[in-house]
């Protein structure tokens, strides 16, 4: 190859060329900034993908596994339908957006696959931990069914669960006790409801219906009453 | 005064190239044969094409001179751009580098002996022949730390600097490509004696 090689020097032709196109070394701020900005989307990504994890764990531990039979005729449905899409789409999104963020800082490369891996898994694990237990996932989860659009179709919770009269499954804030037989309640979508006790079972039996506490009920609509009426077997605190 | 500025170390050349573009004419002398051969050798012998390659390298480099990090050595940070530049200029063309290009005389046997812990001398012309059908040989995987290791006479440290890669995955690379070297050797004894 030595032969081939045209060892002539390229260096004045470099230097005219720098001086005749001005080409200027890029600022030193657009390499700090551009490093910190991977940096950031790494930071950014970690929490998304720490309240994915905290709100796919809290979705699932939060649910009534054992009524499933009185909602769909499967587990398998179920399950199907009460996937939280949504967050496990962002969680998976934003591993990737980490990766390739991490990958592209100044140092990142420096870290072996596996090392960065499992130092990110066990960042993820605590945070998402610290947000199931400090209930911020729950809040989170009801502050977007409130507010955001199409939240509650793309993720379905115990809410829309116990929000099926007709199936028998009925939810939300006990509002007036009129006497031991019979209390008014306002579901979550503030209708109200008569609701009358007949053999009732309460789950755990130490639990006392106050008003204003939060209960879910199985038990089925009165047909026909005057009134929006649920006869409740079943009470269990929410 | 020109004496005075080979004596300056890489950082410092690129700091004063900061201040003066004509020192940047130093950085490029120092640098611009073994890049060019390097080029070479990862481009699978691109000769018409070099030039141009080696001309987007510098130019490169220079606006990229304030985002050279003193914590990693000049040439490692050159190499990298180089390399990356001569893959980028390979997928334009598309052309895929099949295999490397190792030279006989470019290739640091001493350091493969000593690598290897072979019993044996590879230093005739004949055993390097050998030695060079056998590297060119090894998995494509292989042949960036290879080359690096073997031609470049790059430490792990480095290697990992220009291809990006943990340290931990270029000693493994390093490992498996020398132990298929080895083998390789072992099995063809009669053509190292």
């Amino acid at each position: 190859m030595a032969e081939e090689i045209n060892n002539k020097d390229i260096s004045n032709d470099i230097l005219n060329k720098i001086k005749c196109d001005k080409i200027c070394p890029t600022p030193k701020w657009c390499f700090v900034c551009k490093n910190y900005a991977s940096w950031l989307i790494v930071f950014i990504s970690g929490l998304i993908i720490s309240l994915s994890l905290s709100l796919m764990a809290f979705l699932f531990i939060s649910h009534d596994w054992d009524i499933y039979q009185l909602e769909s005729e499967n587990i398998a449905r179920h399950i199907l339908v009460y996937t939280p899409y949504l967050w496990i789409i962002l969680f998976l999104l934003f591993i990737l957006l980490a990766v390739y963020n991490f990958n592209k800082t100044e140092d990142g490369y420096k870290f072996g696959f596996i090392r960065s891996i499992f130092t990110g898994l066990l960042i993820v694990v605590i945070l998402s931990s610290f947000m199931m237990i400090t209930g911020l996932s729950s809040k989170i989860n009801d502050n977007f069914r409130q507010d955001m659009p199409g939240y509650k179709v793309l993720v379905r919770d115990r809410c829309d669960i116990w929000d099926d009269p007709e199936k028998g499954l009925l939810s939300g804030r006990v509002q007036e006790i009129k006497n031991d037989e019979e209390f008014i309640l306002n579901d979550f979508k503030d209708n109200s409801w008569q609701v009358r006790k007949e053999n009732v079972k309460i789950i755990p039996p130490e639990f006392i219906i106050k008003e204003g506490g939060n209960i879910k009920m199985i038990g089925r609509i009165c047909d026909p009453c005057p009134v929006r009426t649920f006869i409740v077997n079943t009470i269990k605190p929410w | 005064m020109e004496e005075n500025i080979l004596e300056k170390s890489d950082a410092d050349l690129v700091s004063l190239s900061l201040e003066n573009s004509e020192f940047y004419g130093f950085l490029i002398q120092r640098y611009q044969e073994r890049l060019k051969r390097y080029i070479l050798r990862i481009a699978g012998g691109v000769y018409n094409d070099v030039d141009d390659i080696l001309q987007d390298v510098f130019i490169k480099v220079y606006k990229n001179l304030n985002g050279y990090n003193p914590k990693l050595k000049f040439s490692s940070w050159i190499y990298r751009i180089t390399h990356n530049e001569t893959i980028s200029f390979l997928r334009k063309i598309n052309r895929k580098p099949t295999t490397y290009n190792f030279e006989i005389d470019a290739v640091k046997v001493k350091t493969i002996e000593e690598d290897l812990t072979l019993d044996q001398k590879l230093d005739n012309a004949k055993v390097k022949e050998n030695l060079l059908r056998i590297i060119n040989n090894l998995d494509k995987k292989y042949q960036d730390v290879v080359m690096l290791r073997y031609t470049e006479d790059k430490d792990y440290q480095e290697i990992s600097d220009i291809l990006r890669k943990p340290q931990g995955t270029v000693a493994t690379l390093l490992r498996q490509a020398k132990s298929q070297l080895k083998e390789e050797i072992l099995k063809n004894q009669h053509l190292f004696s």
